[in-house]
């Protein structure tokens, strides 16, 4: 499954996004504020959910904030570090 | 009687005071000691509390904790409990300027223990006073690295102990409302076994980021990043507020210590029982201590 689409299903799974599927979120809209609508205190359980679910720690903080500009930018985030990391933990497939 | 007439401002964390009063006290402080400020603190706070709209500030606390007091009393504890925060705003510019706070013990359940445990700790306090100094006294206790989530607004003009003495303070500053980059910063800081303290009587931002628990016999809204921070991370939270003891002395009151489960998620009703324990142990402290409570606006909705 390409991962955006994972992704997207994630984030509508674990942040209870209601009243909405994976074909209405625009990979390039912000996650926060406009767009998602994700308020700052969101940011805990995305991280969460992309060390959880695809392995990948966010720690660092300017990374970060590209990160989290969008579906886009938060699935390139993840695939870089993914291949940067031995073990990058569970796969897509689960 | 508390008066009726007027609904109270929004809260704010600027000063009633400008900012060339401030520096009167200061230059007091830095001249004469700090007896001579709490002389003419008394002057200040008398001269505050005759005034309808300072009084009003904290009708809403007052006529809950003490219901059905009568004007002369009405007015006694609106100005003690002017008084009370004078004195530990003059208490921490004499800090800032001359140094000799001492911080007398700690309270209550232990934090030793938990500091130790490796998880990070979140300290959860309340407007009670003297935070300041407490934070200081903890961050060389723990010898962990301390960050604080503080409020300011542009206009502040009381200042903090550090920008008194211009030396680093122990502990790293971080502000509300910083978006998404601050709340990662507060989570891979306690990720790391740092210490984390924060206000938890005050709500910022919407109002999805807060639940609504009951205190001192009404509904209030208070914040639940604390829990959800905790939930994420695994570090438990210490309920802890400071009070001031006497002249440049305060102690430290460790409540409670609160460990929400992992999982809990993004809904902020799934906290309401963590937060509601948090407006519990300050009730009890609020009781105990009326004039400690530096509430001046309408926590209640009312």
């Amino acid at each position: 499954m390409d991962i955006r689409t994972a992704l997207k299903q994630e984030l509508i799974k674990e942040l209870r996004l209601e009243d909405i599927g994976p074909e209405d979120i625009d990979n390039a809209a912000p996650l926060f504020g406009e767009g998602l609508g994700l308020d700052s205190l969101d940011a805990v359980e995305l991280t969460v959910l992309v060390q959880r679910r695809f392995g990948v720690i966010i720690e660092d903080i300017d990374a970060a904030r590209e990160a989290f500009a969008s579906v886009d930018a938060l699935a390139g985030y993840i695939e870089t570090r993914k291949g940067e990391l031995p073990c990058a933990g569970p796969g897509l497939s689960q | 009687m508390w008066g009726k007439n007027a609904v109270n401002a929004p809260w704010s964390s600027r000063s009633l005071g400008s900012r060339a009063q401030h520096a009167v006290f200061y230059a007091l402080i830095r001249a004469a000691g700090t007896t001579v400020a709490y002389v003419l603190l008394f002057f200040v706070v008398t001269w505050y509390t005759l005034r309808p709209s300072v009084r009003r500030r904290s009708r809403a606390y007052l006529e809950r904790r003490f219901p059905g007091a009568g004007r002369a009393a009405a007015w006694r504890h609106a100005w003690k409990l002017q008084w009370s925060f004078g004195q530990c705003l003059v208490d921490r510019a004499a800090a800032g300027l001359r140094g000799g706070f001492i911080f007398e013990e700690i309270r209550g359940e232990d934090p030793r223990p938990l500091l130790a445990e490796g998880n990070g700790v979140i300290l959860l306090s309340a407007h009670t006073g003297c935070l300041q100094a407490a934070t200081h006294a903890l961050a060389e206790i723990s010898g962990l690295p301390v960050i604080v989530l503080q409020h300011s607004e542009p206009d502040d003009v009381d200042k903090q102990i550090h920008e008194h003495t211009g030396q680093e303070p122990p502990y790293r500053i971080l502000r509300t409302g910083g978006g998404p980059e601050t709340v990662l910063a507060l989570l891979r800081h306690l990720r790391q076994g740092g210490v984390l303290c924060l206000m938890g009587d005050r709500v910022e931002g919407s109002a999805e980021q807060a639940v609504r628990v009951s205190f001192l016999g009404a509904p209030v809204r208070m914040p639940c990043l604390a829990y959800r921070l905790a939930s994420a991370s695994g570090a438990p939270v210490l309920c802890v507020f400071a009070r001031r003891t006497g002249p440049l002395r305060g102690s430290l009151h460790c409540a409670e210590c609160i460990r929400p489960p992992a999982g809990l998620g993004r809904q902020a009703q799934a906290y309401r029982a963590y937060a509601q324990r948090f407006a519990s142990a300050l009730e009890r402290f609020v009781l105990d201590n009326p004039y400690r409570f530096f509430n001046f606006y309408d926590l209640w909705e009312s």
